[in-house]
């Protein structure tokens, strides 16, 4: 079974990003990984269907750039969570209002402005002429 | 470093295999030797920043081959 054997830099690439990855192509490599160091995993692939080395080399090719994709996606998430966390509360605390009922319609905001207003100037318009004067 | 032993490649003997605790957990080493038990025998056993699985193949399936299956499922099992 043809096999080849690289570095990866944790600076570089998380932990989680490498998982994520090599997930994407369990059906395609058999992964192996082990920590050299703080910085350095080492990672070994072989071909599930004993490829020629040019074959193993490509899909090693395809591992990085998925790699890559999983790297940006793990830094988006890490920089948009909490953002996401503050509209998944949001949303949950506005659905816990359990008597809320839109029927009611309590601050009018099913009526067309005609209908609520008229013809009638916009009251703070008039506020704000009264205040020049 | 590197401390896969493998003494013949598809080969039926036992072999050893040295998973680093930081990348594989320890449950999911065990779950995947249990879902491989019809394959081969396992031994899992820890010794400091190693987990250390010997494979024993069963039958026709290659040791080699038992080893990296079991390897990646206990990586899947892993994430």
């Amino acid at each position: 079974m043809n096999k080849s054997v690289f570095n990866l830099n944790l600076d570089t690439y998380s932990l989680e990003s490498v998982y994520q990855a090599a997930y994407s192509m369990l059906d395609k490599l058999y992964f192996y990984f082990d920590k050299r160091n703080a910085k350095t995993l080492m990672v070994e692939i072989k071909s599930k269907e004993n490829l020629p080395m040019p074959a193993l080399e490509k899909l090693k090719g395809e591992f990085l750039n998925e790699l890559l994709n999983s790297e940006l996606r793990v830094s988006v998430a890490k920089r948009t969570r909490k953002v996401r966390e503050a509209l998944i509360a949001q949303a949950l605390i506005g659905a816990s209002a359990d008597k809320a009922d839109y029927i009611e319609d309590p601050l009018g905001i099913a009526l067309p402005w005609e209908e609520k207003y008229g013809d009638k100037e916009k009251p703070q318009k008039d506020k704000l002429k009264k205040a020049k004067h | 470093m590197a401390t896969k032993k493998s003494p013949k490649k598809t080969s039926l003997k036992k072999l050893s295999i040295k998973l680093h605790r930081e990348i594989y957990k320890e449950a999911a080493v065990k779950e995947a030797a249990r879902e491989y038990s019809a394959l081969a025998d396992f031994s899992i056993s820890g010794s400091g920043a190693y987990i250390t699985a010997v494979i024993t193949p069963k039958g026709g399936v290659p040791a080699e081959r038992v080893e990296a299956e079991f390897v990646n499922m206990a990586l899947c099992n892993s994430i």
